[in-house]
């Protein structure tokens, strides 16, 4: 069996040989058992790899699983993101305060939760106050989980920043 | 208000992920890595969601995929542990294809080129036309028949030993089951 016909099978059987050239396959396997032969043997090697891939599958629970899991991350994100642009928005205050007082720009009693029902699309909001009580940033959230939330990243935040300042750092692992 | 991307984009993901698992299974070889590939390329999406018309995903999920299936086999410090095959006793083909086979087949898999491989899972498993797959893979389409072709050769050579050498009862009734698959299908290859 020469590459070319070989070649002819495959396309014919990926579906993608033209219509002139899939008749004259068809007239050439009737006519050829050789042929046919090797057309059996390339079917039976696709059917195990079919067999193969299929098996590649997870399962219901796996992947629920993993649904779960890029849920979480993707949650995360979020909060990082929402924390990102409230920290870009109140940032240049911060330097400011972070200059003038030595110890940071949020307030020593840290974010504020909950606060004023402003309205009930954001009916719970963190405030950022600097060590004299100014309000430098307000965030609003459509429940109280999600400032908590907020908040406690915030609080996780500044101490990872005061332990910058003071010049000691956490090694979390071990490995290296 | 709920994003309406959002929604397209969650319901996107939860549709089509077994399938994606699998194909970036198909590429990169183990359920791990697979789920990491997969992973990072619904982050990836999902942080530029706005840019994309979220109601005919899969062919972005699959490209996406797919790309970072091959960005992560190009990561000079990744190297790959092919794990356990999955060896559900539940073929598609009936069974017939016993646990022997399939560790063949994956390691026979495992060796070929990354880009035959992309090819081989999206036109065997996806049953993509060659355009699709050419454009997915960023290639020509006599390019994608090369790396099928020589694909499917490489692995017909590696597993031609042990396909010749399984009983010819065995081989026969493999070939009746294929041939009357092939029947039942009529003209359609």
């Amino acid at each position: 069996m020469t590459e070319t016909e070989l070649d002819i099978l495959e396309t014919w059987l990926d579906g993608e040989l033209g219509p002139v050239e899939s008749v004259e396959l068809q007239r050439r396997l009737t006519a050829e058992p050789d042929l046919s032969a090797t057309l059996a043997d390339l079917r039976l090697e696709r059917e195990v790899r079919e067999a193969h891939f299929a098996a590649m599958e997870p399962s219901d629970g796996e992947t629920r699983d993993f649904l779960n899991r890029v849920e979480a991350n993707i949650a995360r994100r979020r909060r990082w993101t929402l924390y990102g642009r409230f920290t870009r928005a109140t940032g240049a205050i911060a330097a400011c305060m972070a200059i003038g007082f030595g110890i940071g720009w949020i307030g020593r009693g840290g974010p504020v939760l909950p606060a004023n029902h402003t309205s009930p699309a954001s009916a719970y909001q963190v405030s950022v106050s600097d060590d004299s009580g100014r309000v430098l940033g307000v965030q609003h959230f459509n429940s109280a989980d999600q400032a908590r939330e907020f908040s406690d990243d915030l609080r996780h935040w500044q101490d990872q920043q005061e332990q910058i300042r003071n010049g000691y750092l956490v090694v979390r692992s071990g490995k290296f | 208000m709920a994003d309406p991307t959002i929604e397209l984009f969650e319901t996107a993901v939860r549709l089509h992920s077994r399938r994606l698992l699998a194909i970036a299974r198909g590429i990169v070889g183990t359920q791990a890595a697979a789920e990491d590939v997969l992973q990072q390329a619904i982050l990836n999406l999902y942080e530029h969601r706005a840019r994309y018309d979220w109601t005919e995903p899969i062919g972005l999920l699959r490209r996406t995929v797919v790309n970072e299936a091959l960005r992560t086999l190009r990561t000079p410090r990744m190297s790959l542990v092919a794990d356990d095959h999955p060896g559900r006793s539940e073929t598609p083909v009936g069974g017939m294809v016993d646990r022997e086979t399939m560790r063949l087949v994956q390691d026979a898999i495992a060796e070929l080129p990354e880009h035959f491989r992309a090819a081989l899972v999206l036109c065997e498993y996806e049953n993509m036309p060659y355009v699709e797959i050419a454009r997915i893979l960023d290639a020509s389409v006599p390019q994608v028949k090369t790396w099928l072709h020589r694909g499917r050769r490489q692995l017909g050579e590696k597993l031609k030993g042990f396909m010749e050498s399984k009983p010819k009862g065995e081989r026969l009734k493999e070939k009746r089951i294929a041939r009357e698959k092939h029947t039942s299908e009529e003209e359609m290859p």
